[in-house]
């Protein structure tokens, strides 16, 4: 089944907004690939994503997961497509990390039904990838930042869905999560077990981990592509408004900022 | 496992609730007539040393006041239960919905005009005060979906500009009509005196639609502890879980209010209690908040017939007595959590 998140002419301007936060967006996030979905703050990313979780209802246009308008789906049924990893989470949830893991089986229950042996070896599973598992008894509200957010990594990849939406997954995480999780969903969408839109800010790793990019400015596509054609300085001196100097070793490129004037 | 203890320890102390009082009872006697009312129990060999006074007291004085105060405790635990998962606030309360006040004034406005009848066992304040707790309600669901989209905050905002309004109609009420200043404010403090089979029959139909949908919302409420999006996200019916929820424990604390009076601090200590002991799972907590719920009230409203006799304490001053300290812990507690 081909499940492309598309966007076609995505609009988004709520009344209490001065300008539109989103304006005629249209980009077709490829299943099979690693999107970035890149862009300064506040240019209409997340609130890009949202619209395929149906947390918002877009002005004009639609979002679309595979031929369905994303508003059109039962709120189960998404959730079986589509898992979320938010920036920040709001939980200050007494829960226990097993329990926080556990709820993504949600969508696959009926309302009487209890969690059965496969749930819990989903969840088991997903701990372990992204180990969280050895603090599974602990209450998520007593974790650190970073812990939380493998948690949350964790529940998203317990959802079992074919699409995974993160939102700034690494902004929390020392240097040797932020590489385990960007190796781990690669390696998913290498296996054709995910495919995933990454929202972020680290050029080096968009680089390496991402082979497409989409690019916003001021709630408008500028950009978008394979990674190693449309990622040039050139653009980010444009969207940005900072300068980057290129190095390359090994075939891979390096973004380095220019920091002087 | 802590389920049946509860259970048990409930039984045990309204079965002592029903032999202590002015006359009192044994304990074995007061088990036996609760035991000759069960089905397929012989009474009459049940009730053979017992004698009629004493059963005339129990059965149609005694124990309904107990039961009454038992489903009303229990109901205004789980209502608690689900406030702080709708709100995701520790402190959130049924009181803020402003519901408890608009029964206060509905019972208010019938004392106050003197309009005091009894239809069929049910008394004008009980039908007025209940009438007043519906209308609150729903002038607070929809001045909330007008102000906001953002459910949530509409509603708590609402319910308190709301409460507070008909605080002071009621203050009004009482300045205006002095010689029934006394009977409006022991009202308001709570009490189950006036209990009746009716009035716990009443409850009981209330007390058991409303934690049917608390149990089937269970699971739902557990996501939503998350926020609303990330609930969402996970497949939950955000809107429907949040409009069923929020009517479902309005119906419940509007029952509870109308036939007892505002009995503060229930609702907000024993869901803290019982998470501490059984954990946040909402499927557990709801039915085991209602046992301790129950015992809870079924003792606070013994102490508030026995402690200073023949006079009763409003048990509304005595759950506040336990309550308000611990209130205060809970409030010092989450600022030693901020400060770390």
């Amino acid at each position: 089944m081909a499940n492309n998140l598309e966007a076609q002419k995505l609009s988004y301007h709520p009344s209490s907004a001065k300008s539109p936060i989103l304006t005629e967006v249209s980009y077709n996030f490829e299943e099979g690939h690693m999107t970035a979905l890149l862009g300064p703050n506040g240019s209409g990313k997340t609130t890009m994503l949202r619209h395929f979780l149906a947390q918002i209802k877009s002005t004009a246009g639609a979002a679309l997961i595979g031929e369905k308008d994303a508003l059109t789906y039962a709120p189960k049924e998404r959730s079986r497509t589509i898992a979320w990893v938010p920036q920040n989470s709001s939980g200050e949830s007494a829960f226990n990390v097993e329990e926080v893991v556990l709820m993504a089986r949600y969508p696959y229950k009926s309302t009487w039904e209890a969690d059965s042996e496969e749930d819990f070896r989903i969840a088991e599973e997903a701990m372990r990838t992204v180990g969280v598992y050895e603090f599974r008894n602990r209450e998520f509200g007593s974790l650190s930042g970073g812990e939380r957010q493998r948690v949350l990594i964790a529940r998203a990849l317990a959802q079992t869905t074919q699409w995974v939406l993160l939102d700034e997954p690494t902004s929390n995480l020392d240097i040797k999560y932020q590489i385990e999780i960007m190796k781990l969903m690669r390696g998913r969408v290498d296996e054709g077990k995910s495919s995933c839109v990454v929202v972020m800010h680290d050029f080096n790793m968009v680089e390496k981990y991402c082979d497409r990019v989409a690019m916003l400015k001021n709630g408008q596509l500028v950009a978008s592509g394979d990674t190693r054609e449309v990622l040039t300085p050139k653009l980010l001196r444009e969207v940005y408004e900072v300068s980057f100097e290129v190095l390359e070793k090994d075939g891979q490129r390096f973004f380095v900022p220019r920091t002087e004037n | 496992m802590a389920g049946g203890i509860l259970a048990i320890l409930l039984v045990i102390v309204v079965v002592w609730a029903a032999a202590v009082g002015s006359v009192s009872v044994p304990f074995s006697h007061s088990a036996r007539i609760v035991l000759s009312k069960l089905p397929f129990v012989n009474s009459e060999k049940m009730l053979a040393e017992v004698s009629k006074p004493d059963q005339l007291i129990i059965w149609n004085i005694r124990l309904p006041r107990v039961i009454l105060a038992g489903l009303v405790g229990g109901g205004l635990a789980a209502a608690g239960v689900v406030m702080q998962a709708l709100f995701r606030n520790p402190l959130a309360d049924p009181q803020v919905l402003g519901i408890s006040s608009g029964a206060a004034f509905g019972a208010a406005v019938a004392i106050a005009f003197g309009i005091t009848f009894t239809l069929s066992g049910i008394s004008s304040i009980w039908l007025f005060a209940f009438v007043g707790a519906m209308l609150t309600m729903l002038l607070v669901f929809r001045v909330a979906r007008i102000a906001t989209s953002r459910s949530v905050t509409g509603i708590l905002l609402a319910g308190i500009a709301c409460s507070s309004m008909l605080t002071a109609a009621i203050t009004l009420l009482m300045m205006w009509n002095r010689q029934k200043l006394e009977q409006i404010y022991l009202w308001m403090l709570g009490s189950f005196s006036s209990a009746t089979w009716i009035k716990v029959g009443f409850m009981a139909i209330v007390l058991v639609g409303a934690m049917v949908f608390f149990i089937l919302l269970g699971r739902d409420l557990d996501l939503l502890s998350f926020g609303d999006q990330e609930a969402q996200s996970m497949g939950v019916s955000v809107k429907k879980t949040r409009t069923v929820a929020v009517v479902a424990t309005s119906l419940l604390v509007a029952a509870s209010v109308s036939v007892s009076g505002i009995i503060g601090f229930v609702s907000l200590i024993i869901p803290h209690i019982m998470r501490m002991i059984v954990g946040p799972k909402n499927r557990r907590l709801i039915p085991l908040s209602f046992l301790g719920g129950a015992i809870f009230m079924v003792f606070c409203d013994m102490i508030s017939r026995t402690a200073v006799p023949p006079n009763e304490i409003a048990v509304g001053a005595i759950t506040q007595v336990t309550g308000a300290p611990f209130f205060l812990y809970l409030l010092w507690k989450e600022r030693r959590k901020g400060e770390r």
